[in-house]
């Protein structure tokens, strides 16, 4: 059940009807959780996984009973034993559906056969969205163990009923704007959101505008450029000129960023309808200039994930230089690994870590002049490299992005074809127009003009207006969110 | 909520200018090669849908049979690059056409109906809304018309086939493909959705007539091809059904060890042409048929 899909949209309004029902006021909540519920289960049934509707129930009871336990224990240790408890259930259960297939693949040709281990392995399917639940259930222990000495437990008083947690828990974790694929949320941020919610104080401006410009990136941006980087496969693109390759690539990068970012504000637009803030999850990531900076503006809700509830428990940069190195090293390679088990996503995370590293080793020691020009080269070389480790999302057989690169100079002055170029460019062309806009405006001094409001009324109607128009128009044919199989 | 209504409003004045624009400017003009594949069949399928063309013969398949473009002027050719046979049966049986013969092409039976393009095809409402407004369809994308208007835009790449180690190397991974033989239910799996589909459109009165585009000869005999073949022959056979006869694979030359070159398609279509005018010299004689 996509996004974009019409059982999606009928959905959302039948929950949103009953939602602000006076009398079923006091079962919001309820309603939510059962809404999720359902929308799992159509996504399970669509992905041929059913029972893994059992695997989300376990998950949330493991989860609210092990965070219970931690912040109502009598004694630290055994609220550290709950965690620890907690914390290590969630591993399990990620360790053993995400990457039992790459363990299998990992082992000898011989184990494969019908009664092998690694044919056992195989057979195990991803559950949708496990990635995102089990991090969610992580950050719920460790906020729930921070919590402890607190005088409410987020938001919600001492002495309410142990039920009331278990409903908090339930639609903290598959709350269905989120559930299988983010933006990852923080029990901090989340729980103390949970309370009867008004239709007046639905914010509809804000949602309206998360929907349109999450619509539009998705439906008319990602899933049009979908169809021309589809080439971007081996061996497709072996046949290819070298300049047609690079635009493909440089499509590909606007693409992700569309499909993912289109995915978080309709996300967040949804959310909004019902009375919930969930947090940014992208910040014009390409006008970066430094690695730092882009994992600041990218998939902002996992960065500060693993920046909350692992870089900083592994020792952050307290612990000399060389410590901070490798544990940038270590996150990045492990935040790789969350994006897939494959070890393409290891080797994309480790190049991302090795790039802060560097660029931290070297912050201090080299001083550019900070002007626009050097501004300009280090966004390039930024985005350059982004780019071109995006190839490893795109091909997961790291043989074939050597392939990919090497044909790149090869056909140089391979044929190209043009309508394909020119389409890739257009698609392109307003996440570059929204960066740009967004680079050139942000320190503006017309923002501090009185014209900058009267420019804002008239222009918004307009832009909001076309992008409706091209969402009628011009949508491609939806295929699934990247960030799906993840 | 003034930006709110003042986008609607806004959005609908585009939109009423874009229908505009399309019914009295832009109607008729050419998007197709700019398009992306999957953009290309679904054009193809929209225009089989919504133009009052009633063909009498209509060619499904992959893009092994898309090439076959050289037919006559009453053929309509629904193969799809990427898909199969699949599709094009079930967007003619849900169409209100009725094409007096369809062509089914067997070379690529292993892919399934796409079901993405069937659902853009059939959505409710929205595929009703696109038989009545030209600018809400494939062919008048805003984009698609822009890129015609570029320079270079709207001319057609040439098709170039594979030279030298690309070919070989395309060979042998076709030849390596069509090697593995397909698991029995697998071949009885393809066997029953054709014999489904077959089934339905014999129920509209059109007239199944299958056939084999030649490609690489040295596939012709291999494990995959033979055993589809012979299951198909026991299915349907050649007493109830028609085939075009099968032709010697080495008089035709692919450009990259399947799809055929031009001068071998435009052959190609020549004989499956004489064949259907010999057909409709004789009456239908088919079974109804079932699958194992």
């Amino acid at each position: 059940m996509l996004f974009t899909s019409a059982r999606f949209i009928i959905l959302v309004l039948i929950t949103l009807v009953l939602f602000y029902t006076p009398m079923l006021r006091r079962a919001q909540t309820v309603l939510l959780i059962a809404s999720s519920l359902v929308f799992y289960l159509v996504n399970s049934y669509e992905a041929h996984q059913t029972s893994y509707v059992i695997l989300l129930i376990s998950s949330i009871t493991i989860n609210a009973f092990t965070s219970y336990q931690t912040f109502f224990a009598k004694s630290l240790p055994k609220a550290r034993f709950w965690a620890t408890v907690g914390v290590i259930a969630n591993l399990i259960i990620l360790a053993s559906f995400k990457y039992a297939g790459l363990l299998g693949h990992s082992m000898p040709i011989a184990w494969t056969h019908e009664a092998g281990p690694a044919h056992f392995l195989l057979m195990i399917t991803l559950p949708v969205g496990i990635s995102f639940f089990t991090f969610e259930g992580i950050s719920l222990l460790v906020d729930s163990f921070k919590a402890r000495s607190a005088e409410d437990f987020f938001g919600t008083p001492l002495d309410a009923p142990r039920s009331h947690h278990v409903l908090s828990t339930t639609l903290f974790i598959s709350f269905f704007p989120h559930l299988v694929a983010g933006p990852i949320l923080k029990a901090h941020d989340f729980f103390p959101q949970i309370k009867p919610k008004f239709l007046k104080d639905v914010d509809w401006q804000f949602c309206f505008r998360k929907l349109v410009i999450g619509y539009f990136l998705k439906m008319v941006i990602a899933d049009s450029l979908k169809d021309q980087t589809f080439w971007i496969q081996y061996p497709y693109f072996m046949w290819f000129g070298g300049k047609e390759l690079v635009v493909l690539l440089f499509g590909y990068s606007m693409q992700i960023f569309a499909d993912f970012a289109g995915y978080s504000l309709i996300a967040i637009g949804i959310a909004g309808l019902f009375g919930y803030r969930f947090p940014e999850n992208f910040d014009f990531p390409y006008i970066s200039k430094s690695f730092s900076e882009f994992w600041r503006r990218w998939h902002i809700s996992l960065s500060s994930w693993l920046r909350e509830y692992l870089y900083f428990p592994l020792g952050g940069n307290r612990r000399g230089k060389f410590r901070t190195y490798f544990n940038l090293i270590v996150v990045m390679f492990l935040g790789g690994l969350w994006h897939g088990a494959a070890w393409s996503y290891a080797i994309w995370g480790t190049t991302h870590g090795v790039a802060l590293a560097i660029e931290r080793l070297f912050k201090d020691r080299i001083k550019l002049p900070d002007n626009a020009i050097v501004g300009a080269f280090k966004m390039l070389g930024v985005f350059f490299v982004v780019t071109l480790a995006w190839l490893l999302f795109k091909l997961p057989n790291f043989h074939d992005v050597i392939s990919y690169v090497q044909a790149v100079f090869t056909n140089w002055d391979g044929p190209v074809n043009r309508p394909r170029v020119y389409n890739v460019l257009i698609f392109s062309l307003p996440v570059v127009i929204y960066h740009f806009a967004y680079l050139s405006l942000h320190h503006s001094p017309l923002k501090e003009t009185n014209a900058w409001p009267v420019l804002q009324r008239w222009t918004a109607p307009i832009a909001y207006g076309a992008m409706m128009f091209l969402i009628a128009v011009n949508s491609g044919v939806t295929g699934d969110f990247i960030y799906f199989q993840f | 909520m003034r930006t709110i209504v003042l986008s609607i409003i806004l959005c609908g004045v585009f939109l009423v200018g874009w229908h505009e624009l399309v019914q009295h400017r832009l109607y008729g003009t050419r998007t197709m090669d700019v398009a992306s594949q999957f953009d290309q069949n679904l054009m193809k399928s929209q225009s089989f849908l919504y133009t009052g063309f009633q063909p009498d013969v209509v060619i499904v398949g992959s893009s092994i049979a898309a090439r076959l473009t050289n037919h006559p002027k009453d053929w309509y050719n629904l193969a799809f690059a990427g898909g199969s046979s699949f599709t094009g049966l079930e967007i003619v049986q849900r169409s209100n056409k009725h094409p007096k013969i369809v062509l089914v092409e067997t070379n690529v039976l292993t892919v399934a109906r796409d079901e993405r393009l069937l659902d853009s095809l059939f959505f409710p409402i929205v595929s009703k809304a696109r038989g009545r407004f030209p600018s809400l369809r494939e062919q008048y994308k805003p984009t698609h018309v822009l890129v015609t208007e570029l320079p270079g835009g709207e001319s057609k790449p040439a098709a170039h086939g594979l030279s030298g180690d690309r070919f070989t190397e395309q060979v042998e991974r076709r030849l390596g493909e069509l090697r593995v033989p397909l698991q029995a239910d697998s071949t009885s799996g393809i066997a029953r959705r054709l014999a489904d589909a077959v089934k339905k459109l014999q129920a509209k009165g059109c007239r199944v007539v299958f056939f084999e585009v030649p490609e690489y000869e040295q596939s012709e005999h291999l494990a995959r091809p033979e055993a589809i073949r012979a299951k198909l022959h026991e299915l349907f056979p050649d007493n109830e059904y028609a085939w075009v006869p099968h032709v010697d694979w080495s008089n035709f030359h692919t450009t990259d060890a399947v799809h055929l070159d031009p001068d071998s398609a435009k052959h190609y279509t020549h004989i499956v042409a004489d064949f259907v005018e010999h057909l409709h010299s004789k009456p239908a004689t088919t079974a109804p048929v079932t699958a194992d």
